[in-house]
């Protein structure tokens, strides 16, 4: 548990190291952008998807919650860097990020900050009950978020 | 002539409330297309979040239409004669028999399903069936809703499961419209109604046609006793808490 719990952390550290924002509108063309931040946000449905599981069984593993809800809130932290500008539809890929992203960051850094306050409580909590309810805000945030920026299919 | 009892009593209910059910679960899974604005409005106001929980009321009618295929397929090996698979799925030669006199406007009033139609029956149930446990296994995009028994596969797996439920889905859409037309073209071209029996389950055989065996209704209660218990035990292992 011990070395998963490192392996996790150096993982996530080595994410943030490669994702930043320079690093990201520097090299990566859009359709590189595009893939990699679908990729983000299917480890973050993996990961909501083990949450959900853990709380809904019938013995759970506090252990295991917490590490995913650490992983979760690390990838919240870093989400704002996976919309480098230029990475939109208009760039010809194909993805479901509004153009209201860019054109009204305020709004999206505001939708994106509520995300990281619930997922940062979410990783505080130590209690089974506590992260069940807590996950269920995190949902609402993801929800409303996708509500606002991301395009119907 | 009197007419003949040809559907028994739990055929039509399984027919008349999976319509329903699947209407539902599309509107649903659309999240709510046609809702008028100012129900919208309360619905969000009175849910957790404000999210109305399309998802949920989707799973719930999925559930519901499980038990009621579940109930179905018993019922084609142990029901009423015209509900038997064995008595209903005919072979090719049959079926050809059939199609070469479908156009003659003066064929026999057949008891039960026809021999092409008993195929197109047999399609359906099966899509239906598919339909069903695809939902059980599938989760969205976004990993926070899924069905009871995602939980044994991946995430990616989940998706693959929610992208053949879409398939599955318009191939259970064409074969409803299929069978729709079918009954049109009875309707007006035969001038054989089909949806009458399919509601009071009785309908005028020619003379001397031996009425088909009924089923008792206390089987029917064991067949829906087992398939409700059914699907009560999966969600009970793995979705109630």
């Amino acid at each position: 548990m011990q070395a998963r719990r490192i392996f996790s952390m150096a993982l996530a550290a080595l994410t943030l190291a490669v994702s930043g924002v320079a690093f990201a509108q520097a090299v990566r063309t859009p359709a590189e952008s595009v893939e990699y931040r679908h990729q983000q946000f299917r480890r973050i449905g993996a990961t909501f998807k083990m949450l959900n599981e853990g709380v809904r069984g019938g013995s759970p593993d506090l252990a295991a919650l917490r590490t995913n809800a650490q992983t979760l809130n690390q990838l919240a932290q870093d989400l704002p860097n996976w919309f480098p500008a230029g990475s939109g539809a208009e760039s010809g890929v194909r993805t479901r990020a509004t153009a209201e992203i860019w054109s009204n960051s305020a709004a999206f850094a505001d939708q994106a900050a509520q995300f990281r306050t619930a997922t940062q409580a979410l990783a505080a909590a130590d209690d089974v009950r506590v992260i069940g309810g807590q996950l269920r805000a995190v949902g609402a945030r993801c929800a409303s978020c996708h509500q606002a920026f991301r395009a119907q299919e | 002539v009197a007419a003949t009892r040809v559907w028994d009593f739990p055929v039509r209910l399984v027919h008349w409330l999976i319509i329903p059910l699947i209407a539902f679960s599309w509107w649903t899974a659309e999240e709510g297309p046609g809702l008028p604005a100012a129900m919208k409005a309360s619905l969000e106001a009175s849910s957790e979040f404000g999210f109305i929980p399309w998802m949920e009321w989707h799973r719930w009618s999925g559930f519901a239409i499980l038990g009621l295929i579940l109930f179905r397929i018993l019922w084609g090996f142990l029901g009423s004669e015209t509900a038997r698979f064995s008595r209903f799925v005919r072979g090719p030669a049959a079926v050809a028999a059939y199609v070469g006199k479908l156009f003659s406007k003066s064929s026999d009033v057949v008891v039960g399903h026809n021999p092409l139609g008993g195929w197109s029956v047999l399609a359906l149930v099966l899509l239906i069936a598919a339909q069903t446990a695809l939902g059980l296994f599938a989760v969205d995009v976004d990993g926070l809703e899924s069905g009871p028994l995602a939980v044994f596969v991946s995430f990616d797996q989940g998706r693959v499961a929610a992208a053949l439920h879409e398939i599955v889905f318009n191939l259970l859409l064409a074969f409803i419209a299929l069978h729709v037309l079918a009954i049109l073209f009875y309707a007006v071209f035969k001038r054989d109604n089909l949806i009458g029996p399919m509601i009071t389950g009785k309908r005028t055989l020619r003379e001397g046609a031996a009425p088909p065996a009924m089923a008792p209704i206390a089987l029917a209660l064991l067949c829906a006793a087992l398939a409700a218990g059914f699907v009560y035990a999966v969600l009970k292992a793995f979705w109630l808490h």
